[in-house]
């Protein structure tokens, strides 16, 4: 699926540069054009966190359309389009792949719910680089985790983040519990599961692990 | 015609002139020193705070006082009423000394002093951060920064004398001198100051108490005559004084005896509350007030994400962001390269960012304790807001 993957994210970088963003929209009338890229994401941001999948979505599409989904391809912007594609791979991961993103990525049918998710899953680990934060690696463990090929590797980096008490969210905690079950480490489940009522982040499930 | 000295044949003999203590004289300091001095300058980026002659200030996304400056007095690329908001923030360095006529201070002294920096002007609220430098490193930035010899003193003067001036000419107005007996100003100033220039004193004058240790003998004289012509810029008026005024206040300044400093206060962790504390309110009252500044996500801040994130100040960055919650959760880069969590238990069982809170507590009460005390060089934060964060984290870091 991952190499499916790539190729997707290959075959959109080249046919979405040069796509208009709202900020390009000024006609040919001599005007001050003011870039709001930055508050589209910063918007889209906040509906990611409040659990709104579908309007963050569709925010980083009415700033980037499907450049958000492509590479980056140089220039000024480099940060907001990164912050875009984290966006749009966190919405996909959190909605399990049903809300279409753009280039037949989301959407009812299966094949598009796992393309999308496997979309995701590559983008954020091209985003983590080589030293990706403890941020970035958690992200990752929530795309991967989606994938039943994903699952074992998303736990070996949440436990290696929850060894050094570094998953920097409840998800991660709650992912952990959820994932340390199913491998049969029921202790290592309950403790995931404590930190993450600890931290007590409204909306997230932290007892999904011990009723799986 | 008579040599006697008894009472029926007066003469007016001066009184003996103690000597001058002997004190070995700097000699220029050695070229190489010099040459790795100045490489060190780039490396612990002092142009970002102070103007040094002969370099180009930091850029202003950068430095560390023209960006509060330019705030200040609106001309801060801002929206109106974003610079108006900041405006009612901004209490930390908005002045710094400018590292010019350095020639009349003490190399040694220099060197020491940045290795463990002490509360040196009592009228700034921020003192010289605490690098992290070696002391042969230390040794080098002095070199270079004072490559001049130290010229030789001049004769002693009346101390008795330089205490009487130094409240005739005003000179306790501006400066402290901890450790001897209070030295009321005249009610006149002996030249004229703006008001720009009077706080500009205010806030800028050293403690005198660390003069004799700081500044060569005969440059201080010479300071005292004229102190513009040392340093161009100085708030410090020339005051009108003759050679013998001039000598008279060194000699005070540098042989007053001092009663010694206080014993530093103990600092004390403040037991963990009972009531709860979530994310919003220690975000608010401690890392989003100071700490964000210098720790934050670059790619959610302007600029580089400050020093304590992608380095600066000759400080290996550290990737710490304490601007969110995932992002202090993240931890920081540690000495080896690893994440680590910056909640991880001391061996003294402090978790390591409380540790370092306390630790300005520390080196404010004049102590260099092992970790680095945060925020570095400025005010400490309260201990009740310290003890906000210690049952934070406490209590699982709840969101």
């Amino acid at each position: 699926m991952s190499r499916l993957a790539l190729v997707l994210s290959l075959a959109v970088t080249g046919a979405v540069v040069g796509m208009p963003s709202v900020a390009d929209a000024c006609g040919n009338s001599v005007r001050r054009v003011v870039d709001r890229t930055q508050e589209y994401v910063q918007k889209a941001e906040l509906l990611l966190a409040k659990g709104q999948y579908k309007k963050a979505i569709s925010t980083v599409r009415d700033a980037f359309g499907d450049r958000a989904i492509a590479s980056h391809q140089g220039g000024s912007g480099l940060v907001l389009h990164g912050r875009a594609q984290r966006i749009l791979a966190l919405a996909v991961a959190r909605s399990g792949g049903d809300i279409p993103i753009g280039m037949d990525l989301g959407g009812a049918a299966q094949s598009r719910k796992d393309a999308a998710i496997a979309w995701a899953g590559l983008a954020l680990r091209l985003q983590g680089g080589v030293a990706p934060t403890p941020a970035q690696t958690a992200e990752l463990a929530e795309a991967l985790s989606r994938q039943a090929s994903g699952r074992a590797e998303a736990y070996g980096l949440l436990k290696e983040l929850g060894d050094g008490d570094l998953i920097p969210n409840a998800q991660g905690w709650a992912l952990l519990a959820e994932l340390s079950k199913q491998r049969g480490d029921v202790e290592g489940s309950k403790k995931a599961a404590e930190r993450c009522r600890q931290i007590g982040a409204p909306g997230v499930q932290c007892d999904v692990a011990e009723q799986a | 015609m008579s040599c006697g000295t008894g009472t029926e044949d007066p003469v007016d003999v001066p009184p003996p002139v103690p000597a001058a203590p002997v004190v070995a004289l700097e000699p220029a300091a050695d070229p190489a020193a010099v040459a790795r001095g100045q490489a060190l300058i780039d490396r612990f980026e002092c142009v970002r705070c102070h103007d040094i002659p002969g370099r180009e200030p930091a850029s202003l996304e950068k430095h560390c006082v023209r960006c509060h400056q330019d705030i200040l007095r609106g001309a801060f690329p801002a929206p109106p009423e974003t610079l108006r908001e900041w405006q009612g923030h901004i209490t930390h360095l908005t002045d710094v000394p400018a590292l010019r006529g350095l020639e009349r201070l003490r190399r040694g002294w220099l060197a020491a002093w940045l290795r463990a920096p002490h509360d040196l002007r009592p009228g700034l609220n921020s003192t010289m951060p605490r690098l992290s430098l070696g002391t042969d490193e230390a040794a080098d930035l002095a070199a270079a920064l004072i490559p001049e010899p130290e010229l030789a003193a001049p004769a002693p003067g009346d101390p008795a004398r330089g205490r009487e001036l130094l409240g005739d000419k005003s000179c306790t107005l501006c400066h402290r001198f901890t450790g001897v007996a209070n030295i009321a100003p005249a009610p006149k100033l002996p030249v004229p100051l703006d008001e720009a220039q009077l706080q500009r004193g205010l806030a800028q004058a050293p403690d005198l108490r660390f003069t004799r240790e700081r500044m060569r003998p005969a440059a201080l004289v010479a300071w005292l005559l004229d102190p513009p012509r040392h340093k161009p810029g100085t708030p410090m008026p020339t005051i009108p004084l003759t050679d013998a005024d001039a000598r008279a206040i060194a000699a005070y300044i540098s042989d007053a005896t001092l009663e010694p400093l206080p014993t530093p206060k103990p600092v004390a962790r403040l037991p963990i509350l009972e009531r709860q504390v979530r994310w919003p309110e220690v975000e608010a009252k401690v890392f989003k007030k100071t700490c964000w500044h210098c720790h934050s996500d670059p790619d959610y801040a302007r600029g580089d994400g400050g020093p304590g994130n992608s380095g600066g100040f000759g400080f290996a960055p550290r990737r710490l962001d304490l601007a969110s919650y995932p992002g202090i959760a993240s931890g920081s880069v540690g000495d080896d390269g690893k994440r680590r969590s910056v909640f991880a238990p001391l061996p003294d069982g402090t978790p390591r960012i409380i540790a370092h809170m306390l630790a300005r507590h520390l080196e404010v009460e004049g102590g260099a304790p092992e970790q680095r005390g945060m925020p570095l060089g400025l005010t400490p934060v309260p201990l009740a807001d310290i003890q906000l964060v210690d049952t934070w984290i406490a209590q699982g870091r709840p969101q």
